[in-house]
């Protein structure tokens, strides 16, 4: 032991932090590519909205290109060329959705869409349910819209704040099956509603917030979101009662600033073992839509029917052939080299000069992300949108093992002629001088584009 | 390991990946940045999970590359919070912020080793795994990093 109290050192895991872990494991399944993109591009739809309320939307404030990169102005041409037209819509209990654009490059489709509760008063969760093309199931890997609340007056920080009855979104899907002519698509929606009256139990709705976040930046976002609630109309329990207890046996369906529905510690302890302990400082609160018994109820399950032309994106896409690379202490073989005008996909396959532990762990050890960049090593002109890395081994059935070095990001503002893929071969380590090693001495391949 | 065990698991270690990730970053924001993504990888990663009696320390390891990722974005953005005053900020009274700044105030090689033992609870030898350092390595770095912040605690106090 010391003589520290490390555990004072750092504050409870704030409401903030605690909302984008328990956020993180519901979208765990989908791709992120879009999501830092989307929240910007959604923020500017908001203000966009904010200022239409209403009167009726123009499509083209909530189309496609709005939410991957922010409006046409920021598009490539290539990328404005893919769009298709796909409208369809459909409503049910007061919730009106409408798909308002598509893009598909062969491997990735792009969909989105408007939601408008037409009675706002009655606050509804419009959750995602399937996409199926072609009658089947497609998973997706992104969504901006993940059980979305209307009016949302609880989201701050990870999404944008939209704060009015219309809101909207876009969802992306990596397909593994090669389509070809026209696509018949089905997007279902599930619409939910609170049972009971909701309270806002929470101490954030109470704190001075000049004193708990002097950062302004961060603060507007927290006095934004507590000015959405007091002027939704929802209940706000006092600072004198956060007993969550006392609210259930009141008949009300307790929420905090985030939406999580709060638990009497009794009754979060008979949902054990499904639900992990709240965290560290945190009270019991969950936000799976399935498991709202007796909190939330499905009033209507909607379902869009569009159609997309598959063979459009034919022309667009370029996919190079590469040879195989030796390496010191292995060879990279080019599983999947793809451009397109809505993604930059790259997916390489280092296997280890023989099969032992050793040769495996060096690979590990040397090769752990891969950059691209132009055949000059400059940085590509990317659209603005986000990307993703991903590596580790995969283990064939054979015992045949690979180190997997995977890179998708968005397509590109202008097309060059070839591009620049390296990856750093020095062990990963703080000590500074080894890090300069690890960017200056890379393996450089050139992939022709053209 | 099953989607609900893992979901499970990764709550369990909320307050410890926070906590990590507090000592790392500058902001509430850039944590929950790290604590997702590091949620995102470790969830694709999972097949490459060999020993699941491993996973925490795994998961440790995949927080510090996403804490690594947010701190690269810092080189790049400007106008950024000094460390001490992002701490202030972040971090009202009644949490010790003066041992909070004399953590921060450590190299990392000694303050994550500290945390990860101390405040975290790992053993030595999962923390020399989980920072791919020499169990020797650990065990001197957590004795010395306690002497210096010992030290910068009593200069702070004189």
């Amino acid at each position: 032991m010391n003589e520290f109290h490390f555990e004072n050192a750092f504050p409870l895991v704030p409401p903030v932090v605690h909302g984008r872990l328990e956020k993180a494991l519901e979208e765990k399944n989908m791709n992120r590519q879009y999501a830092k993109r989307s929240s910007v591009v959604l923020a500017v739809v908001m203000a966009l909205l904010l200022g239409v309320m209403g009167l009726a939307y123009a499509a083209t404030q909530t189309g496609i290109l709005n939410y991957l990169v922010g409006g046409e102005e920021n598009a490539s041409q290539a990328l404005k060329d893919s769009v298709q037209t796909v409208a369809a819509t459909a409503s049910g209990d007061d919730i009106q959705i409408d798909l308002t654009g598509a893009i598909y490059d062969g491997d990735r489709l792009a969909l989105s869409f408007t939601m408008e509760n037409k009675q706002p008063e009655n606050v509804a969760l419009v959750t995602l349910d399937t996409v199926t093309l072609n009658g089947k199931w497609v998973p997706i890997n992104f969504q901006s819209f993940q059980d979305q609340w209307l009016p949302d007056v609880f989201t701050v920080d990870v999404a944008p704040t939209i704060r009015n009855p219309l809101s909207g979104g876009m969802l992306s899907a990596a397909l593994q099956e090669d389509y070809t002519g026209i696509v018949q698509g089905e997007a279902t929606f599930v619409v939910s509603r609170p049972v009971k009256e909701m309270v806002v139990v929470d101490p954030w709705m109470w704190y001075d917030l000049e004193t708990v976040i002097p950062d302004a930046e961060w603060r507007k976002d927290y006095e934004d979101r507590k000015r959405a609630i007091e002027q939704s109309g929802l209940k706000i329990a006092d600072v004198f009662t956060m007993e969550v207890g006392y609210w259930l046996q009141e008949g009300y369906t307790p929420v905090d600033v985030s939406s999580l529905f709060l638990l009497d510690r009794a009754e979060y302890s008979d949902l054990a073992p499904f639900y992990a302990g709240p965290g560290y400082g945190e009270r019991p609160a969950f936000s799976n839509v399935t498991n709202r018994a007796g909190q939330m109820q499905v009033t209507e399950r909607i379902t869009l029917s569009f159609t997309f032309d598959a063979d459009a994106a034919k022309e667009s896409r370029i996919e190079p052939v590469l040879e195989d690379i030796p390496l010191e202490n292995g060879t990279v073989h080019f599983e999947k080299v793809v451009v397109t005008p809505l993604s930059t996909l790259i997916e390489i396959r280092i296997y280890p000069k023989d099969n032992t532990q050793e040769a495996k762990e060096a690979l590990m050890e040397c090769y752990d992300t891969a950059w691209l960049c132009n055949a000059n090593g400059e940085p590509l002109d990317y659209l603005d949108m986000e990307g993703e890395g991903w590596r580790g081994y995969r283990e064939e059935t054979d015992g045949e093992s690979y180190l997997v070095i995977e890179t998708s990001w968005g397509g590109m503002k202008t097309m060059p002629d070839a591009l620049g893929f390296s990856f750093p071969h020095a062990p990963e380590t703080d000590d500074p001088d080894v890090q300069r090693m690890r960017q200056e001495f890379t393996e450089k391949v050139v992939i022709p584009l053209k | 390991m099953t989607e609900q065990e893992f979901d499970s698991r990764v709550r369990q270690m909320e307050g410890k990946m926070y906590r990590i990730a507090r000592s790392m970053l500058r902001s509430e924001s850039d944590c929950g940045d790290a604590l997702q993504n590091a949620v995102f990888a470790a969830w694709r990663k999972l097949p490459s999970l060999r020993e699941e009696a491993q996973f925490e320390a795994w998961l440790m390891r995949i927080l510090l590359n996403a804490c690594r990722d947010v701190q690269r974005g810092y080189l790049r953005r400007k106008g950024e919070l000094p460390m001490e005053e992002a701490l202030h900020a972040a971090s009202a009274p009644p949490w010790d912020v003066d041992l909070q700044i004399a953590l921060q105030t450590l190299p990392e090689k000694f303050r994550l080793p500290i945390l990860l033992h101390h405040m975290n609870g790992l053993s030595v030898p999962v923390i020399a795994r989980v920072l791919r350092l020499p169990q020797s390595t650990v065990k001197g770095r957590i004795r010395e990093g306690l002497k210096k912040l010992r030290r910068l605690l009593e200069e702070e106090e004189g």
